[in-house]
């Protein structure tokens, strides 16, 4: 009998599964280093803190006379509290992951918290990793990461994972995640288009590049990346399954791109709020 | 250099996407080579193959992880030595103990069913098992067998004891073979 058959069968499991179970364990004790790592003259403090502490939001609260029809509530825990300081190089990661009260093991609603405190997971860890190693190194660092609820309404809930980065520069990035509270699980751009028959890629880019043109048009200090010969196919053209999007406390689809992804870095984080006509 | 940005560099078939994925995994890609793999040469070629196979694979594909696509390979490549080893000696102890803790599953098909039953088919049934576990547990699992890790590796990692993880993984691998009698029986 072949030894290694099972052990081949293993080896097809759900990248989630493998990724998952590589994360570092969330220990309640101090932060650990390298012992080989020795550290500049001068640190002035260093903070770990690393605590599981339940956190309801009290708007989340509000709902629980509501409950939906998936019959779970969602609410963040705290999963990482981790401070860092020293003379040139400051870390603040206050992360919690998603929480399906009530849910049961292998629902939908358990499923879409499980996948999405991986990715929060798995975005923290290779930013902590990062910083860690710039830590070592010459020169300033910073570190942000943080997550709050955008929108907890009786269809949707939504958690927000802000990253801030600066080395030589600074970097912000937002991660959003939008769960349906009426099936559990979590929403894509194409779900949410799903059985509409539009081609939403294109209907969102269009929209996306007339207010674009309409912004610039009202203050010409704001500037995209569109239209401009000199950057080519550097120019905003369409956005993607994988483009950031969430919906607002207002039930409005909205689009988010990164510093510099479709703007300036100067110019920030950019949303574009789609008329409900297009979704709807 | 992040994840994305890597696979970019395979896709415009820029070498130094090999450089960046093995600053990025030399370590981690090593580790399962290591747990599977007695000897230095075996692993130090199971890298060097890994690379090789990731950069002839990419394109056409574009993982979602390529971490968990780089694992996959190397671990793939050490089984295939093991396989071939005629002499029963490039695996490790660890390895072959996990390797006789898997062989108890097999113990509900008959050689007929063995023949029928691809990797896929036991594979979709191990990830239906895994999404039914509560997430400590899958990862103990998955450490064992995928990862190969010692039991007391496993027990270091996650601050339990050797015994704990023995008979959690006892529990499993018994849940597992009702699972796949029950689902695969009708195979029969």
């Amino acid at each position: 009998m072949n030894k290694t058959k099972m052990a081949e069968a293993m080896g097809e499991i759900d990248d989630r599964y493998v990724l998952e179970a590589d994360m570092a364990p969330a220990r309640a004790s101090h932060l650990t280093f390298p012992r080989a790592a020795r550290w500049a003259v001068g640190i002035a403090a260093l903070l770990s803190i690393s605590v599981l502490v339940p956190n309801v939001s009290s708007q989340a609260a509000e709902t629980l006379g509501n409950l939906p029809v998936v019959g779970a509530y969602f609410r963040l825990v705290t999963f990482r509290d981790w401070d860092y300081e020293d003379a040139s190089h400051s870390a603040s990661v206050h992360v919690e992951n998603v929480e399906a009260d009530g849910a049961e093991t292998g629902s939908a609603a358990a499923e879409a918290a499980s996948n999405i405190n991986l990715d929060m997971n798995l975005i923290t860890d290779q930013l902590m990793t990062e910083f860690k190693a710039q830590v070592q190194a010459d020169g300033y660092s910073a570190l942000d990461i943080s997550t709050d609820v955008v929108t907890d309404s009786d269809r949707y809930y939504v958690v927000k994972l802000s990253t801030f980065v600066s080395e030589a520069d600074g970097y912000q990035e937002s991660h959003y995640y939008t769960i349906d509270k009426t099936t559990g699980e979590e929403v894509t751009l194409k779900s949410l288009f799903a059985g509409t028959g539009t081609d939403y890629i294109t209907a969102v880019s269009d929209e996306i590049k007339r207010q674009m043109r309409e912004n610039h048009e009202k203050d010409s200090n704001k500037t995209y990346w569109l239209d401009d010969p000199l950057l080519g196919d550097q120019n905003f053209t369409s956005i993607t399954d994988s483009t950031q999007f969430y919906i607002n406390a207002d039930g409005h689809l909205v689009i988010a791109f990164a510093e510099g992804d479709v703007a300036p870095m100067s110019m920030g984080e950019q949303e574009f709020i789609m008329p409900n006509s297009i979704w709807k | 250099m992040r994840d994305a940005e890597i696979i970019e560099l395979y896709w415009k078939r820029d070498q130094r996407a090999i450089r960046e994925t093995q600053n990025s995994y030399q370590r981690y890609c090593g580790r399962i080579a290591a747990n599977l793999l007695a000897s230095y040469e075996d692993r130090e070629e199971c890298l060097n193959d890994t690379w090789l196979n990731t950069w002839n694979s990419i394109p056409p594909q574009r993982p979602d992880s390529l971490k968990a696509y780089v694992a996959k390979i190397t671990r793939n490549l050490a089984l295939n030595r093991i396989k071939h080893d005629r002499a029963g000696k490039r695996s490790t102890g660890e390895a072959d103990a996990s390797f006789e803790e898997l062989e108890q599953l097999e113990s509900f098909s008959s050689d007929s069913v063995e023949d029928q039953i691809g990797a896929k088919a036991l594979a979709g049934e191990i990830n239906a098992f895994l999404a039914a576990q509560p997430l400590e547990k899958r990862k103990l699992f998955v450490r064992r067998y995928f990862y190969f890790d010692s039991v007391q590796d496993i027990a270091d990692r996650y601050d339990m004891k050797e015994s704990t993880v023995k008979s959690t993984l006892l529990r499993m691998r018994r849940e597992l073979a009702k699972r796949l009698d029950t689902d695969m029986g009708g195979i029969r």
